[in-house]
């Protein structure tokens, strides 16, 4: 089991990420609700797969990617940015903060999988 | 069903995030009459539509998902303040939000999309009349360190800028938690940085020394540090300045600021103070009463003299421009009565869903115009109508649906003015209510005694709601538990000498209807004397003063009544009422003919002594609820005079009608 933490403050996005994994089979899955919460849950178990969202209240997906790759427990941690293709600028700065892709709302089940999938087997 | 949930979700986070961002947006605009907008807002707004358009998109819902897109761009542009927020912006953005809510809910019903592209044709003109604005080498006038610059977004980026650019002192304050508390510290500690700054970011970072949690927070103030770091009371917090490249150089003048100021006309005043100049208004009318006097007088003693003419014209004239700065004042108290509308609005459609029904909302006559005060005590009584009509009045869908009806049921909500009053009316199509079941409920409550027939006496047992006490399941007071009774509405608008009709069919529905006066702060009164006592009587309730000799009042089952055209009208002697020594017979009395909504009363008085502008003191809270009595008001002269309540008079009267029907 891969252990998947799912950051977003959409609840129902949350539900069709969380849908798409369990019915793919072989990952576990947490969700955080936003940043401070995702900051709660980041040390609670050993995380194969962190799927962010940008865009989101206290702190958001940049800052938490910055984070995540500054602090030595959590680096290797892959890192997958949910976006809207408004958030264009901020997608590169999420790149460049070293995630290691990005998928932009609405997306095909099939779409994130294939990331996610390709995200796992890397390490 | 493993879809069918987010489904559901889907809608109940559709609505949350629709309804949230039209109480953003009504803050705007009041920020923006102010002419000081919130950045926070405007980026609460932006993420808002951003989530609805992740959501809609998600869902394949391609109407919502193309217009919140649209929505969302402009939203950016505007907090990326590349768009200058204005009004015609403002109510553009109202009415794509009312076209969001109304797509979701088709999306809810299956119904077909309604069209779109009028709305995203007026974000586009919006967008095309845009201001550009470049200007990436804001950043060097300050020197940040570039980890914390290239995790900011692109809006935080530019909030920075703004600072920047206006010359704030900009801070990185630097804290650090323990895993387990670092939420309530972190917000804490934001919390207390709002009050003196703006948070730019915050950032999370590993707490030097391995365990917890470390912040740097960016905020960008005009306070000074020695502000900043007596203000904060956690231990092991340091406040450092971010220094500026270009130390001395004068603020740069921005474009935006003039388009600021120019929507920024209005002022937001307490009507409290309202209240006191009317007052001083009320007093400057008595002042004028004796004015008048004394010319009268002075033209008795002198005849027509050139002092008598001039006080006499300076008297009217002083009449005159009294009369616009009242006119002046009443005007600024007046507000649509839209403004609580949009607030039933959500209370519809939150409840309904709570309810488990599924009701339309129809609202006519927003526009209507009503005091302040009164809109502001009119939204409880309103809203307990409505959730009235919600809980006991339309059935579940399935009931509904197997009665014939459409599932949906209907609220209407309409205003309208009809001469010094107003109308509001809360209308469902609901079962109705019985008046058999209302009377059997009340026969075992010993609220009413003897004969009442629940088709011949209809209007008498359907006010039985109105009584302390009435409770029936079938009808109307028990408002699943939040414990306010149809005497509670009646007492609230009875205090803004209003009054409350009900018509209902069974099977059909509901309608109640308020009469409410524009206006308590100031009206013109009947000044009348019985027995040695003069009394006010708001002049809005008056319909006709007749002159009449005691042979006109007829006796019917022992009471007293006067045939005036048609109808038969109960009379009421104001002596009886306060039980006042009653004075020698007269041979001459005037019957006042009050009324409001559909009732009459005649007022039987001894003598008239003309009009006057007044305005309503309260009594004190002993005397507060006497039954006839609203308050008291100065005629001049020191003269103090009760002002009669003719709601509550009208009401004593019809109920001793039934009493004595029995």
């Amino acid at each position: 089991m891969k252990n998947v933490l799912i950051v977003e403050d959409s609840k129902a996005i949350r539900s069709l990420i969380r849908i798409a994994l369990e019915e793919t089979g072989g990952f576990f899955t947490s969700e955080a609700n936003n940043g401070f919460e995702a900051l709660k849950t980041l040390p609670s178990r050993k995380f194969d797969l962190i799927i962010t969202d940008i865009n989101m209240p206290d702190i958001n997906g940049l800052e938490l990617i910055g984070f995540v790759k500054a602090n030595q427990s959590f680096k290797d941690i892959p890192l997958i940015i949910v976006s809207t293709e408004k958030s264009e600028e901020d997608k590169k700065r999420g790149m460049a903060l070293g995630a290691m892709g990005y998928i932009v709302k609405p997306f095909r089940k099939e779409d994130l999988m294939a990331l996610v999938t390709k995200a796992v087997a890397g390490k | 069903m493993k879809t069918d949930r987010p489904i559901q979700e889907f809608l109940a986070e559709a609505e949350d995030i629709l309804e949230s961002a039209s109480r953003s947006l009504l803050t705007l605009e009041d920020q923006l009459a102010a002419g000081q907008v919130n950045p926070d807002l405007v980026n609460g707004l932006f993420r808002a539509i951003h989530s609805f358009k992740g959501l809609a998109g998600m869902f394949g819902l391609k109407a919502p998902a193309d217009l919140s897109h649209k929505l969302e761009f402009l939203l950016d542009e505007i907090r990326l303040g590349k768009v200058a927020m204005g009004k015609d912006i403002l109510s553009a953005l109202s009415d794509v939000l009312g076209l969001l809510a109304r797509l979701v809910q088709q999306s809810a019903t299956g119904q077909p999309f309604e069209d779109i592209n009028g709305a995203t044709g007026s974000i586009d003109r919006i967008l095309a009349a845009k201001s550009s604005d470049d200007e990436q080498s804001i950043l060097s006038r300050v020197n940040i360190d570039l980890s914390v610059l290239q995790v900011l977004t692109e809006y935080e980026e530019h909030r920075l800028k703004e600072n920047i650019r206006e010359r704030k002192n900009l801070f990185l304050v630097k804290v650090s938690f323990s895993f387990a508390e670092f939420e309530s510290g972190i917000r804490a500690l934001t919390e207390t940085l709002k009050q003196h700054s703006e948070i730019i970011c915050t950032l999370p970072t590993t707490a030097p020394g391995g365990d917890g949690i470390g912040f740097t927070i960016m905020i960008g103030t005009a306070k000074g540090h020695d502000v900043l770091s007596s203000s904060i009371t956690l231990p092991n917090v340091s406040v450092e300045r971010v220094p500026r490249t270009d130390e001395g150089s004068a603020p740069e003048e921005r474009a935006e600021i003039t388009t600021l100021k120019s929507v920024s006309n209005t002022v937001r005043v307490d009507i409290h103070k309202l209240d006191s100049l009317m007052s001083t208004v009320g007093e400057l009318h008595i002042i004028k009463g004796e004015i008048g006097r004394i010319a009268a007088d002075l033209r008795g003693l002198q005849g027509f003299t050139d002092d008598a003419v001039n006080l006499y014209k300076a008297h009217k004239n002083l009449e005159r421009r009294l009369n616009e700065i009242q006119e002046g004042i009443l005007d600024v108290r007046m507000v649509p009565i839209g403004q609580i509308f949009t607030r039933l609005a959500q209370v519809v459609r939150n409840y309904a869903r709570e309810a488990g029904k599924e009701i339309d909302l129809e609202i006519q006559g927003e526009e209507t115009e009503l005091d302040k005060l009164m809109v502001e005590d009119l939204a409880d009584p309103l809203m307990h109508l409505i959730r009235n009509a919600i809980d006991h009045g339309i059935d579940l869908p399935e009931v509904r649906k197997a009665k014939g009806k459409p599932e949906r049921g209907l609220v209407r909500l309409t205003a309208f003015p009809k001469g010094n009053h107003v109308m509001i009316t809360v209308e469902d199509d609901g079962r109705g209510i019985d008046p058999q079941a209302i009377l059997s409920k009340a026969r075992e409550k010993g609220l009413v005694e003897g004969e009442l027939d629940a088709e011949r006496n209809r209007k008498e047992v359907l006010d039985i709601i109105f009584l302390p006490g009435f409770t029936t399941k079938e009808t109307v007071t028990e408002i699943s538990g939040r414990g306010v009774g149809m005497d509670v509405v009646k007492r609230n608008v009875s205090r803004l000498s209003g009054m409350i009709d009900i018509e209902t069919e069974l099977g059909e529905g509901t309608i109640f209807t308020l009469t409410l006066p524009i206006t308590l702060a100031i009206f013109k009164a009947l000044i009348i004397e019985t027995s040695g006592r003069r009394f006010a009587v708001p002049l809005g309730s008056v319909l006709e003063i007749l002159r009449v000799t005691p042979d006109q009042i007829e006796t019917v089952e022992k009471r007293e009544v006067m045939a005036i055209r048609d109808a038969t009208v109960p009379l009421l002697r104001l002596t009886d009422a306060f039980d006042l020594q009653k004075g020698e017979q007269q041979e001459r009395l005037f019957v006042i003919l009050v009324g409001l909504a559909e009732r009459r009363l005649g007022l039987i008085v001894d003598r008239l002594r003309g009009q006057q502008e007044i305005v309503i003191k309260p009594l004190g809270s002993r005397l507060a609820d006497t039954p006839g009595i609203s308050g008291a008001t100065e005629l001049g002269d020191k003269i103090v005079v009760l002002v009669l309540d003719v709601e509550s008079l009208i009401e004593g009267a019809m109920r001793k009608t039934v009493a004595r029907s029995q």
